[in-house]
């Protein structure tokens, strides 16, 4: 086996391991599934790129997410942002068609509202930790914060979102 | 809120997934990517494990997996597989690396095309590629007939392409994102038909002076520099061909702007100001071009250019007042033609930047891209051209002269 083809099967297997979380990270917040998919794809090519060059990267799993979440970060800012709110008020549903359960899709939808209504500081941290299924180490390695401002992050949203389904509720 | 919920939300998430096509479908661009950008520690770590301390493994032995002998000298020169894509991109009909460029590089391109508008502006960008490769050949004087057959099918055939995934784009995006792809393509075929004309009546007025020279010197022999008529008749198809999309496109475009409404609604308000935003994003884009390579234009070709963003902004200034009068179709209309203008004008100043001829002159004699253009009066037309023979397209990243072969 040469180099190369080690290399290549190694990259391949975090493909394999990866995709689907990274697209799923991508999906959630820009709600376009084929933006999704091209933004998953272009973060696994970039990744390569910064490999190939012969860096190192000491956990790939968190490097992926941290490539995708400033590719997120990009588009957001070229393109005007449409709640959540509003686009399922044109009957987008963001769990699309996997969504079998009509109680769960509403049930699910409410809480992605709520959670776009985050201050974007507790945002990050929140997703990754409820919809990525990261944990606060994980969430400091993508963010490059300590665990501790982590968990402060997290701790703090979930106060938020408490106070926001309050006033939701009202 | 309920923390239960919140745990299970990942769970819930998982719902949303790749599917196993998709998923398919990704690894392999991926692995095709990888492969043009092979890893630089491997080939040093193959280097360092390698017994025989005489031989080193050269990368190309690694990467291509064959003596580096047998290889096409011209690939081989190139240090790395990007470099070779790279180069290949100015390749044409008849060398070496277009191989690489039609096997290679556009089928990529075509994986990572994953949008709806992506894949209807790379088809049409594709179309644009066969004419700008004819273009070159013209330029030359090496546009032969069954060349000229073969770039107009496959000019045709991704023209088509593209006017049928641009109605994908209109199902499933919405009218503005298929506005926008329309009026790319339809821009882009409006320079091409400019950067022809150019060419052939460059040719007119080299074969003029050639023969004006021939006469002066008592010669009733052709000097070896007599343009080919060959060449003017194939380029001439090419135009017709170029023209016949240009027809279907302004049809298309008549059909939509018709259907839309005239004023009044908000949808009617939204899309107008989309395509405003639309054009002055691409009038943007040829400033930004400007301010890099407008140092590189003959003064003739920079004003044309300063020309043509006025006539762009003249129509974004049109559009502006009909958007103010609620008359939202003519707004619509007018941001449709800035973005047009904007992009044929680019176009051109590429070429002209590329070719050295000039083709503002074409375009000038021609009037403005919404004209009905007039291929007579446009000959007739008496223009004193620069006629420069520098070859930019024998220039690659490494500065490797290529060798051409006869297709």
């Amino acid at each position: 086996m040469t180099s190369q083809s080690h290399h290549h099967d190694e990259f391949l297997k975090a493909y394999d391991a990866y995709s689907d979380a990274i697209f799923r990270h991508c999906y959630f917040r820009v709600y376009d599934r084929e933006k999704a998919r091209e933004m998953m794809q272009e973060c696994f090519m970039k990744t390569w790129e910064y490999l190939s060059q012969g860096k190192k990267v000491d956990n790939l799993r968190a490097f992926l997410y941290r490539v995708a979440n400033n590719m997120v970060i990009d588009y957001s800012r070229k393109k005007k942002e449409s709640s959540l709110d509003v686009l399922m008020e044109d009957g987008f549903e963001p769990m699309g068609q996997e969504a079998h359960h009509t109680t769960l899709a509403a049930e699910v939808g409410q809480m992605l509202t709520l959670l776009d209504k985050l201050d974007k500081k507790y945002q990050d941290a929140v997703r990754m930790r409820y919809l990525d299924g990261l944990s606060p180490r994980e969430i400091a390695h993508v963010l490059e914060e300590t665990e501790n401002v982590i968990s402060v992050r997290i701790h703090r949203g979930l106060a938020q979102l408490r106070v926001l389904a309050t006033q939701g509720a009202a | 809120m309920d923390h239960q919920g919140l745990h299970n939300l990942h769970a819930h998430a998982k719902n949303v997934s790749l599917t196993a096509d998709e998923k398919s479908a990704g690894r392999e661009m991926l692995l095709s990517y990888m492969r043009l950008t092979p890893h630089r520690a491997a080939t040093s770590m193959a280097a360092a494990a390698s017994v025989s301390a005489k031989k080193k493994t050269s990368f190309f032995q690694h990467y291509l997996g064959k003596p580096a002998s047998v290889m096409a000298l011209s690939m081989l020169v190139m240090f790395t597989a990007s470099g070779v894509s790279y180069a290949a991109e100015g390749s044409v009909p008849g060398e070496r690396l277009y191989v690489v460029k039609i096997g290679f590089n556009e089928p990529l391109r075509s994986a990572l095309s994953v949008t709806a508008e992506g894949r209807a502006v790379w088809e049409a960008e594709r179309a644009s590629r066969r004419l700008a490769e004819a273009e070159e050949l013209a330029r030359r004087g090496t546009l032969k007939l069954e060349t000229r057959v073969a770039l107009d099918e496959e000019f045709r055939r991704h023209a088509e392409g593209a006017e049928l995934r641009l109605a994908k784009v209109q199902h499933r995006k919405g009218e503005g994102a298929a506005a926008d792809v329309a009026a790319h393509i339809e821009g882009t075929l409006r320079a091409h038909r400019q950067i022809m004309n150019a060419i052939v009546e460059d040719r007119r007025q080299k074969k003029l002076a050639v023969s004006g020279n021939a006469k002066a010197q008592g010669s009733n022999v052709l000097s070896n520099d007599i343009v080919d008529d060959a060449d003017d008749s194939q380029v001439a198809a090419l135009i017709a061909s170029a023209d016949r999309e240009i027809t279907s496109a302004e049809r298309r475009r008549g059909e939509k702007e018709k259907e839309r409404e005239t004023t009044g609604s908000d949808a009617a308000r939204t899309f107008a100001q989309g395509r405003r935003d639309v054009a002055l994003a691409r009038i943007s884009e040829v400033h930004v071009w400007l301010s890099d390579r407008g140092s590189k234009l003959s003064a003739e070709a920079l004003a044309a250019t300063s020309s043509g963003l006025a006539d762009a902004n003249e129509a974004i200034i049109k559009g502006n007042a009909a958007l103010e009068a609620q008359q939202y179709r003519d707004a619509a209309a007018a941001y449709a033609q800035a973005q047009r203008v904007a992009q044929e004008t680019k176009l051109l100043a590429v070429a002209s930047e590329r070719f050295k001829v000039n083709s503002f002159a074409a375009m000038a004699a021609a009037g403005s891209s919404d004209d009905e253009n007039d291929d007579d009066e446009r000959r007739n037309d008496d223009r004193s051209r620069e006629a420069n023979h520098n070859n930019h397209t024998e220039e690659t990243k490494t500065g490797v002269r290529l060798k051409f072969l006869q297709y």
